[in-house]
């Protein structure tokens, strides 16, 4: 029981310091690597809470293979849009989001 | 018969008891009269629009009221009619029966996934009635938000309501699937109609979300005017077709998994023969759904996409190919040394066969880059994704319908008429949208009233097609209400095949068998055409 | 539609399953796992908005980074602390629930609740501030000053917390009445808890990654 409830609170410290941490990170110069950072400590506390607040440390394969399955399938979605977005302007195509230099209220 | 048990149909006769029924059997009866009403609905949009392509010159309809006759012909058919059409109502009634299960496992949900599809058909029948949508059934950006005129954000609510009865129905499936097998049904012993409607399911949970933000991005632009997919304030359009093809790809396999499913069923039981490749078909069916979600860019080949994006989507479209071919092999060398019956069913899986064959192999055209700036958007297209969906997943419906017709009723209908609707069928379907490939070929563009008056004699032809297709579509209606006044009663097992849902009753009672069967077998076991039962004593 | 026919009408309790179930271990497993595919849906659903907004954040890079810089990042960070002490408590309730202590179960409600409903207030506290700067796209958005694409981002941030806190509201309903039946000594069956407890943490994930994409952009320099 108070095992349990350690490490949930353990676990409450270590989100709040991540959380301290991206928010002060955002605000020094890192280039490209903000964004990098901010998206790799979100991964780490989401997967903090996936899997200690929510239990797949303790529930089937099953319901892992589910709880990955939503993610994945994002990742397709974010792939392969990004696959055409990222190689558009090697292409003869023009790109269709910088057809227009500063967009204009109609 | 030792008295009068109570079935499923006579337990209780209420309306209220039908309204309010969480049984899955009364369920799937509930969406059986719904998609038959939205089938009529956008069957009637087909006929108009025959009708006016009868002739050369737009002369039936303004112009204006055809784009929203083509337009109300998609949408129906596709989100009220295909979408759900095999899975709420034969996948609803037979996959816990299937299982060796009492019902779904969620049941009320299984209820509440019928309101919300009549909630969304019901606002997207009003945009209809008030007068229309004109935008085709892809909506596409930026026309559905700047331009179009019609009701769209009332039709896109509809779509987005319906959606909710897509996941709630998949997310059923999946769970009942998983959790409800009877003892001793394993996996590798579900009838391959369950393998397809899983697989069928995962698309639907994890597709139909997309398409749910989509739309809600679709109609934020249209009513406060920001431009999401403008162009002209910043936004893309090329990012509407990425979003709604991540769903409205995966969606055609929504519509022709469940029949494959069918089909599977159909073929074993009418060669009393074991399925040729069982653990093939079976995976088939989930790669089908798995490589389905990586190929929607070919949609949008011409429409600006990155090159080398394209270049992608157009390999992976190839490979789809490879269990959809392993699946006709199998059905193919299932056929080899049976004792075949050329009962209905039958008929209609033997039609499903050759057309889902040359729907596939078009489709192959179309995914091959250089073909594709040809043909796109021509009747090419149009005809290719009828095979699929037309030829392909409404015979096996109609298939499948035959098939447990006595189980889902009791009673037996006509098989003279039966078989002679099926070859009608066949033939009507082929008249119809064979023509329209060498349209396409020639250069006919999708969505036009009006054509040069060389296409007449192909247009004439599809027409007339299309009148064949349409008695042969009205005669089940006839025979199936015939039969249930004067139709013979239905044993049990009337077919003399094997799966778990021909060991109860038909009609089944209320909660489906009387003792959970043990399952001792896989399903298609003949020996020399007879069956052996999957469970004994039930 | 049970009728004395049918039997009984089976009741959702730890003893006996409901009908279509032949165990309450079995009933469980298919309650989580329903759970946790409506899980999966909604990560595709938030998904879809997120796989817009990265498009415009890369074809639009300054001009989105110049916006999300009219979010309240001080606001966000506290909001974000308090939403995962929610989830905290909530995981304690579980904890709890499971040594069977019912007092503690309720306390933890409450606690993740109130903190909920301290989230919406701070959320809302913000979107005020927001419309009083005009940055409310469609009703009160200051084109001249903050640019088209600003506008889009702020629709992205409307559109992205306004689903979150809808969620978040059902959420908070949920365990108020889970909270309220426990207390009067009639608390569902163990899995309610559980169920609501997995939908509390993902509309905290949910968050997790909002916070770094709405706020965090832009703020050097």
């Amino acid at each position: 029981m108070s095992a349990v409830l350690r490490t949930i609170w353990g676990c409450w410290a270590a989100l709040v310091v991540l959380l301290a941490t991206t928010t002060g990170l955002a605000f020094v110069p890192l280039g490209r690597w903000n964004i990098v950072v901010a998206l790799a400590i979100a991964t780490a506390k989401a997967l903090i809470v996936v899997i200690v607040f929510m239990e797949l440390r303790r529930s089937s394969g099953l319901v892992r293979v589910f709880a990955g399955a939503g993610f994945l399938w994002l990742l397709i979605l974010l792939g392969l849009t990004g696959a055409d977005y990222s190689s558009r302007h090697e292409s003869y195509i023009p790109n269709t989001l910088q057809l227009h230099e500063t967009p204009v209220k109609r | 018969m030792h008295g009068p048990r109570p079935n499923y149909l006579t337990a209780e006769t209420t309306i209220r008891s039908w309204l309010f029924s969480t049984d899955h059997k009364r369920i799937a009866l509930l969406y059986f009269a719904s998609i038959t009403f939205f089938f009529l609905i956008g069957g009637l949009a087909a006929v108009m629009i025959r009708l006016e392509l009868v002739t050369p010159a737009a002369d039936l309809v303004r112009p204006d009221t055809y784009n929203r006759l083509f337009t109300m012909h998609g949408v129906i058919m596709v989100w009220f009619f295909l979408v759900p059409s095999i899975p709420t109502t034969l996948g609803n009634f037979v996959l816990p029966l299937m299982l060796g299960a009492r019902d779904l496992a969620f049941p009320r949900l299984n209820l509440a996934s019928w309101y919300f599809y009549i909630a969304g058909g019901a606002l997207t029948v009003l945009a209809l009635l008030l007068g229309g949508v004109d935008t085709g059934w892809t909506f596409y950006e930026p026309y559905a938000s700047a331009f179009s005129n019609g009701y769209v954000t009332l039709a896109v609510l509809g779509i987005f309501l319906s959606g909710f009865s897509s996941i709630l129905t998949g997310l059923n499936f999946i769970v009942t699937t998983h959790k409800l097998r009877a003892p001793g049904l394993t996996w590798y012993r579900l009838p391959l109609f369950c393998w397809s409607l899983y697989s069928t399911s995962v698309i639907l949970v994890l597709a139909t979300p997309v398409l749910a933000m989509t739309l809600l991005m679709l109609v934020a632009e249209r009513v406060l005017g920001i431009g999401i997919f403008d162009p002209a304030l910043g936004g893309d359009p090329l990012l509407w077709q990425h979003m709604f093809w991540f769903y409205s790809h995966p969606a055609v396999y929504i519509m022709v998994l469940p029949a494959i499913g069918i089909v599977s069923e159909l073929i074993p039981a009418f060669a009393r023969k074991k399925i040729f490749g069982y653990k093939f078909v079976a995976w088939a069916s989930v790669a089908i759904a798995a490589i389905g979600f990586l190929v929607w860019g070919h949609h949008m080949f011409v429409a600006g996409q990155s090159l080398y994006a394209s270049l992608i989507f157009s390999f992976l479209s190839y490979l789809v190919a490879v269990p959809s071919a392993i699946k006709v092999f199998n059905w193919v060398a299932t056929l080899h040394k049976g004792w075949i019956r050329f009962d209905a069913p039958m008929l209609y899986a033997f039609g499903f066969v050759g057309l889902f064959t040359i729907g596939g192999l078009t489709g192959l055209f179309l995914a091959a880059l250089a073909i594709d700036v040809h043909v796109t958007d021509t009747y090419f297209v149009i005809a290719h994704f009828h095979y699929i969906m037309v030829g392909g997943s409404v015979s096996a419906f109609f298939g499948g319908l035959h098939y447990w017709w006595p189980k889902i009723t009791g009673r037996l209908y006509p098989e003279g008429w039966a078989r002679a609707a099926a070859i009608l069928m066949f033939f009507g379907f082929n008249l119809t949208f064979f023509p329209q490939f060498i349209l396409g070929w020639l250069g006919m563009p999708r969505r036009y009233d009006a054509y040069p008056p060389e296409f007449q004699i192909w247009h004439v032809l599809s027409s007339a097609g299309a009148s064949t297709l349409a008695v042969a579509y009205a005669m089940p209606l006839f025979y199936f209400f015939w039969s249930l006044v004067w139709g013979q009663r239905a044993p049990a097992n009337p077919w003399g095949v094997t799966g778990l849902e021909w060991l109860t009753s038909s009609p089944p009672p209320p909660r489906n068998f009387d003792t959970t069967p043990v399952v001792i077998r896989g399903p298609y076991d003949y020996v020399d055409g007879q069956p052996r039962p999957q469970a004994e004593n039930v | 539609m049970w009728t004395a026919s049918l039997g009984p009408k089976p009741r959702m309790s730890e003893a006996t399953p409901a009908f279509q179930f032949a165990s309450v271990p079995q009933q469980r497993e298919a309650a989580t796992l329903g759970m946790w595919t409506f899980l999966a849906t909604e990560v595709l659903f938030f998904g879809a908005l997120i796989a817009a907004y990265s498009a415009y954040r890369i074809a639009w890079p300054d001009e989105i980074a110049a916006a999300a810089r009219h979010t309240k990042v001080a606001l966000g960070a506290i909001n974000t602390a308090v939403l995962l002490t929610s989830s905290a408590f909530m995981a304690s309730a579980v904890a709890f629930d499971e040594a069977k202590r019912r007092r503690p179960v309720v306390l933890c409600l409450l606690a993740t609740a109130v903190l909920g409903l301290l989230f919406i207030g701070i959320k809302g506290y913000e979107y005020c501030l927001e419309y009083q700067e005009g940055l409310v796209p469609a009703l009160n958005f200051q084109l001249g000053r903050y640019g088209g694409i600003g506008e889009l981002f702020f629709l992205f941030y409307f559109f992205a917390t306004g689903f979150h806190a809808v969620h978040l509201t059902i959420g908070i309903a949920m365990v108020v009445m889970l909270a309220v039946r426990t207390g009067a000594g009639h608390p569902p069956h163990a899995p309610v808890l559980r169920m609501v407890g997995l939908y509390w943490h993902f509309v905290d994930i949910v968050w997790i990654f909002l916070f770094p994409l709405i706020y965090l952009p832009g703020r050097v320099g």
